[in-house]
C-alpha cells in the first residue's frame, strides 16, 4: 500500500452486483449497504431477488440510499444493455460507480464426458455472464467520462486446475486473461480493474456443484475447509478499497498468486516473494500428492468409463 | 530431463494437424514429416491444403509415410468429430498417436470497440477451435487405448496481456485452464499433454493480425523479434520430444514460464528458478514500462474515440 493512498470508500457511490441475490453476491450486496452505498442487485429469479432485497434493506444505514433489484439474465450484450439502464435509470441515468461480477456457476465433470452443449453452457456461466456486464459497463463509464471500477471474480481455479475441472477452469483463465487486457488499456480511460480469486465458497452454488462433481475431484478437495459467502465478500472488498489488482485471502491463494504472477502489477511486495519461496517449494509437493491421488482412481475410474461404454 | 528418459519418436506415428496448411501448423506437419510420422492436415480452404500438401510431400523421407490433407471447419464438435473421422479412415479407422493444435487467429483490438458477435468470433477462433478436436481426440484415444498426445498452441499472451488483446488473450488463456486440467485428467488415461507459448510468428496470420491491431499496441511490440514459423516449429517439436508439459522459448518466454508456473508441472529444475528470479526483477519493471507507453497515448486514444462518438469532446 502506498504512503498516503486513499482507500476507496463505497459509500454515497453506486454499485451494480451481478449475482447479487445469493451466495457472495448477496453477501457483498449487504455489506456494501452497510457501508453506506447505493446498491442495485440483479439475478434472473424474481422470487430469490425479492428475498434478498429484504436482506439488503435490512442493512440500510441512511434514507438516502437507493436499494433496489432487477430481474435480468446477462447472457448477451443486449440483456447486459438493459440491465445497466434499468439499474441506471433511478440515478438520472448515470452510469454505476461500480460493477461488482459475482454472478456465475460451476459444473464439474470429465472431460471425456462433456458434451459441445455442455462446455459452451460452462463458458457462459463462467466467462460471457461477466465479459457482457463488463463491457456495456465499460463503454458507458468512458462515454460519461465515470472513473469508475470493474470488479471481476475469477476462483483459484483461475490459477491452476485439475481433474473435474476442464469446464470451469477455462472460463476462470479466461476471465484473469481479460481482467490483465482490461488492467492495460483502462490506464487510459481511469477505470479500476480488480479481479479475486476465491478458494471454495459455502454457498447454495456450491452444494449444485457437488452434486455433479466426480469422486476423485470431491477425494482431493476433502481437507478444503471453505469460507462463507460473507468471510469471501468482506476479503472481497478490502481488497478493492485498498486498491488491489488480484484479490487474494488465505495462504493457498496468496501463494499462487504470488507463484504464477507473471507481470501482474502488484506482487512486488517483501511478502509476495515469501509467498512465492513457500510456492516454489510447496506446490511441486502438492501437485505431487494430487497426481498420486489421480492415479489411484485410476482403476475405478476404468471401471466407471466401461460402465459408460466410454473404454474397452 | 530425467536420466534415460526416452524421447519421444514420430518415425511410423500419426500426426494430426490442425490449421495445418500455413503458418505454424504447416511448418509443424512439414517437420513431422522429415522425422518420418505420416501426416494429415485439417483446414478450411482446399487449395492452400494443396499447396500445403505437396510442400510435405516434398519432405517425404519413405515411401511407407501416409500424407493426407482433409477440407473441414473445426467450429463445433460434430466438425471436428467429422475432421477425426476422416483422419483416422487414412489409417484403417484407427485414432491418431498426436494432435497438434495449431488452427486459430488473432484479431487485436480495443475493448471499447468490440461487438458480442466479434468477441464470440474471437472466443471460436482462440480456443474453441482447439477444444473440439481435443475433445474428439481424447474421447477416441480413450476408446482404443490409444496412449497419444494432444499438443495445444496458447500464446504469451496466455502468460499476460496488453491493451489491444482483450479479444484475443482470454481464449489463449483459456486454453491454459484447459491443458491445466487435462494435464491432471489424462494421467488416468496415459494421454500426454503439452502447450506451447509461442511468441511473435512471422506467419500470413500476423501480417492480417497487424491489419487491425491498435497503434499503442504495435507501438509497444516494436522491438519484438518474432521468428519464422518453422524457427517455431522446432521449439515446438523439441519441447514435444523431451516431454515438457509447457513449451516455452526465448529469454521472455522462459522467463513466463517460471514466473507464472503456479503448480504447472515442470518448473522445478535450476534454471526455472533462475528465470523466476529474472522475471521477479524484470517483469515488474517492463510493465511498469509498458504502462508508461500506454499513458502517453491517452491524448491521441480520446481524440479517436471523439471521433467515433464512444466519448463525449
Amino acid at each position: 500500500m502506498v504512503f498516503g493512498k486513499k482507500k476507496w470508500d463505497p459509500a454515497g457511490k453506486h454499485c451494480v452486483v451481478t449475482g447479487g441475490s445469493a451466495g457472495l453476491g448477496l453477501s457483498l450486496a449487504i455489506l456494501l449497504a452497510k457501508r453506506g452505498a447505493h446498491v442495485s442487485i440483479v439475478a434472473r429469479n424474481q422470487e430469490r431477488l425479492d428475498k434478498a432485497l429484504k436482506e439488503v434493506e435490512a442493512a440500510r444505514q441512511s434514507p438516502e440510499q437507493v436499494l433496489l433489484a432487477y430481474s435480468y439474465g446477462v447472457d448477451s450484450a443486449k440483456e447486459a444493455e438493459a440491465a445497466l439502464d434499468a439499474a441506471a435509470q433511478p440515478h438520472d441515468g448515470r452510469c454505476p460507480d461500480a460493477l461488482f461480477l459475482c454472478a456465475g456457476k460451476s459444473r464439474p465433470g470429465f472431460w471425456i464426458e462433456q458434451t459441445e452443449a455442455q462446455l459452451r453452457e460452462c463458458m457462459e456461466e463462467t466467462y460471457w455472464v461477466q465479459a457482457w456486464p463488463a463491457l456495456t459497463a465499460s463503454k458507458r463509464m468512458v462515454a460519461e467520462g465515470v472513473k469508475g471500477k470493474i470488479v471481476f471474480v475469477s476462483s483459484v481455479l483461475g490459477y491452476f486446475s485439475m481433474v473435474g475441472y476442464s469446464p470451469y477452469s477455462p472460463g476462470k483463465f479466461a476471465v484473469r486473461g481479460l481482467a490483465e487486457a482490461l488492467q492495460s488499456e483502462f490506464l487510459l480511460y481511469g477505470i479500476d480493474v480488480h479481479i479475486c480469486f476465491p478458494g471454495t465458497i459455502l454457498s447454495p452454488g456450491y452444494i449444485e456443484e457437488n452434486k455433479v462433481k466426480p469422486k476423485v475431484t470431491l477425494k482431493i478437495e476433502e481437507t478444503d475447509v471453505g469460507s462463507q459467502p460473507e468471510v469471501v465478500a468482506a476479503n472481497l472488498l478490502k481488497g478493492v478499497e485498498k486498491g488491489d489488482f488480484h484479490i487474494t485471502y488465505d495462504f493457498i491463494s496468496h501463494t499462487f498468486r504470488a507463484s504464477t504472477r507473471g507481470s501482474s502489477p502488484g506482487n512486488s511486495s517483501f511478502m509476495s516473494q515469501i509467498y512465492n519461496v513457500i510456492g516454489l517449494i510447496g506446490l511441486p509437493l502438492w501437485r505431487r500428492d494430487v497426481d498420486k491421488e489421480v492415479l489411484n482412481h485410476r482403476h475405478e475410474h476404468y471401471e466407471y468409463l466401461r460402465s459408460r461404454g466410454l473404454a474397452q | 530431463m530425467f536420466f534415460g528418459k526416452q524421447k519421444w519418436d514420430p518415425r511410423g506415428k500419426h500426426c494430426y494437424v490442425t490449421g495445418g496448411s500455413a503458418g505454424l501448423g504447416l511448418s509443424l506437419a512439414v517437420l513431422l514429416a522429415k522425422r518420418g510420422a505420416h501426416v494429415s492436415i485439417v483446414a478450411r480452404d482446399e487449395e492452400r491444403l494443396n499447396k500445403a500438401l505437396a510442400q510435405i510431400e516434398a519432405a517425404r523421407q519413405s515411401p511407407d509415410q501416409v500424407f493426407r490433407a482433409y477440407s473441414f471447419s473445426l467450429a463445433s464438435a460434430t466438425e471436428a468429430e467429422k475432421a477425426l473421422d476422416a483422419v483416422a479412415a487414412g489409417h484403417g479407422g484407427r485414432c491418431p498417436d498426436a494432435l497438434f493444435s495449431c488452427a486459430g487467429k488473432s484479431r487485436p483490438g480495443f475493448w471499447l470497440e468490440q461487438t458480442e458477435a466479434q468477441l464470440r468470433l474471437c472466443m471460436d477462433e482462440t480456443y474453441w477451435v482447439q477444444a473440439w478436436p481435443a475433445l474428439a481426440m481424447s474421447k477416441r484415444m480413450v476408446a482404443e487405448g490409444v496412449k497419444g498426445k494432444i499438443v495445444f498452441t496458447s500464446s504469451v499472451l496466455g502468460y499476460f496481456s496488453i491493451v489491444g488483446y482483450s479479444p484475443y488473450s482470454p481464449g489463449k488463456f483459456a486454453i491454459r485452464g484447459l491443458a491445466e486440467a487435462l494435464q491432471s485428467e489424462f494421467l488416468l488415461y496415459g494421454i500426454d499433454v503439452h502447450i506451447s507459448f509461442p511468441l511473435t510468428i512471422f506467419s500470413p496470420g500476423l501480417i492480417e493480425e497487424d491489419k487491425v491491431k491498435p497503434k499503442v499496441t504495435l507501438k509497444i511490440e516494436e522491438s519484438d523479434e518474432g521468428l519464422h514459423p518453422d524457427q517455431v516449429a522446432v521449439h515446438v517439436f523439441k519441447g514435444v520430444e523431451r516431454g515438457d508439459f509447457h513449451i516455452a522459448y526465448s529469454l521472455i518466454g522462459n522467463v513466463f514460464k517460471a514466473s507464472t508456473r503456479g503448480s504447472s508441472p515442470g518448473n522445478t529444475s535450476l534454471m526455472s528458478q533462475v528465470y523466476s528470479f529474472i522475471g521477479m526483477i524484470g517483469l515488474p519493471l517492463w510493465r511498469r514500462d509498458v504502462d508508461k507507453q500506454v499513458l502517453n497515448h491517452k491524448k491521441e486514444h480520446y481524440e479517436y474515440l471523439s471521433s467515433k462518438g464512444l466519448v463525449s469532446s
